[in-house]
């Protein structure tokens, strides 16, 4: 039997492909969900980050400590990698500061 | 003894003022003109001007030292007749750039682009079309000082014509707008710089290269994997792609709006449509030129949907195109006229890039 693409789903799918679209749909909702939870912050302002475009730009004027690099990192505690993005500046105080530690506990 | 010496200087006092009168002669007898024969100004403008000129000549001809001499003089005759902040030392000062890399001369280059820039902060009046065919002087500059078989740092200039672009284009956004048609050259290139720089990070140890600091020193800690670097240029030139199609469309529904009639609405719909096709088509092309062969079926798929698109070539030989078109006849014979420069490889240290990218880049 030929469908019509505007029928709901219900209504073309047999019963298993009903339960099915049922259990895409949550999948889909769960992911909606997690999505939304990584780019909204508890005030409901939208966080998103920069482009790799965007980010090239704004590096090409400003003085390099000044700059973003971006990367994909996996949180301890997740399997899922995210794009973070850090100024230079902060990164180069991360690592003197795990130097200096090291230094610290080696001593 | 005193008196001896007085002796002596009485008797020295007229052959003193005969030495004299016979100087004061030879002066008289040479002309004014005579004199100005043997001893031309040296700073009149004229001399500044064709000092310039033979500093040209001579960098055409290849004689690059004798195009440093003439253009280092002409620089410093603009100096003294025009002032510090003149205008007119822009010209010979990026001659002289040009020499001094042919020539592999690093550090005065160095030495040059830092007075070169000093100068251009301290010069105001300057148009639109003056700041642009400085960028763009500039771009062709370090690309041809990357390729350079003696430049011991060749990613540095490669990554200052990527900045020279970047920075171009939000000069353009903050001066014409975020949507301005004057972008998409540059956006363009922008891409065409990508795919340069993805050859240099074929080659290893150079792929961390533009988070380098501006000094000796290599940032530690966060340096990017070659395979972090190619993801990163892969989504960069598909943004870009997606803002050449963003203002294109914008452009083309203005010219419709300012036309306002029935026919620029069929008009704008079929250009809208050749716009989406030639989009699908470069987005295919750059998916190739990535190794992702089904994402560039897929592209080209939805670029065949329009059948002009169907005779333009896309083997990998003639990718990247050098400029963005939409009209699929143009594409079609324009790739054509590449293919007698498609085996000429631009340098050894950039596997991959022909002469005619490079060519397209340097074009004005």
């Amino acid at each position: 039997m030929k469908t019509h693409p505007c029928m709901s789903p219900p209504e073309r799918l047999s019963s298993s492909s009903v339960l099915r679209f049922h259990e895409l749909k949550l999948a889909l909702f769960t992911g909606i969900l997690l999505v939304s939870a990584c780019t909204t912050n508890p005030t409901g302002y939208v966080r998103t980050l920069p482009t790799d475009a965007e980010v090239a730009q704004y590096n090409a004027s400003v003085e390099p400590e000044e700059r973003i690099v971006c990367r994909r990192e996996t949180p301890v505690g997740s399997n899922v990698p995210r794009r973070v993005c850090r100024y230079v500046r902060d990164i180069e105080d991360t690592s003197r500061f795990h130097r200096e530690q090291l230094k610290r506990v080696l001593r | 003894m005193q008196t001896s010496r007085r002796r002596q200087s009485e008797l020295s006092a007229p052959h003193r003022h005969r030495a004299t009168c016979w100087l004061l002669l030879a002066c008289s007898a040479l002309s004014p003109a005579a004199l100005l024969a043997e001893a031309p100004n040296q700073f009149n403008e004229a001399r500044a001007q064709a000092l310039l000129l033979a500093g040209q000549a001579a960098l055409e001809d290849g004689d690059l030292s004798l195009a440093q001499t003439n253009l280092d003089q002409a620089i410093q005759l603009f100096k003294i007749n025009e002032g510090l902040y003149s205008t007119e030392q822009l010209a010979p000062i990026e001659q002289l750039m040009w020499a001094q890399m042919r020539a592999g001369l690093w550090p005065q280059l160095d030495t040059s682009l830092g007075y070169y820039y000093w100068l251009l902060e301290r010069i105001e009046s300057t148009t639109l079309d003056a700041q642009l065919a400085i960028a763009k002087n500039m771009r062709s500059l370090y690309l041809e000082a990357a390729a350079h078989p003696n430049n011991p740092m060749p990613p540095r200039h490669l990554s200052a014509a990527l900045r020279t672009n970047w920075q171009t284009l939000s000069y353009i956004e903050a001066t014409l707008g975020p949507q301005h048609p004057a972008l998409l050259p540059w956006l363009y290139d922008g891409l065409l710089l990508q795919f340069i720089e993805s050859r240099l990070n074929e080659r290893q140890g150079l792929t961390n290269y533009q988070y380098k600091t501006d000094g000796s020193e290599f940032i530690s800690g966060w340096s990017l994997s070659r395979r972090e670097a190619k993801a990163m240029s892969h989504s960069i030139g598909l943004s870009l792609l997606d803002r050449i199609e963003t203002i294109s469309r914008a452009s083309i529904q203005a010219e419709r709006v300012q036309a306002d009639d029935q026919d620029s609405t069929a008009e704008e719909d079929q250009r809208q449509q050749q716009l989406k096709a030639a989009l699908a088509l470069y987005r295919g092309d750059w998916e190739r030129l990535t190794d992702n062969e089904n994402g560039a079926k897929a592209n080209y798929s939805e670029a065949d949907r329009l059948a002009a698109f169907h005779k333009v070539p896309r083997g990998p030989e003639f990718l990247p195109r050098a400029s963005f078109e939409t009209d699929p006849e143009i594409l079609a014979s324009e790739t054509k006229s590449g293919e007698t420069s498609v085996s000429q490889q631009w340098a050894a240290r950039f596997p991959g890039v022909t002469q005619r990218i490079i060519d397209a880049l340097m074009s004005y």
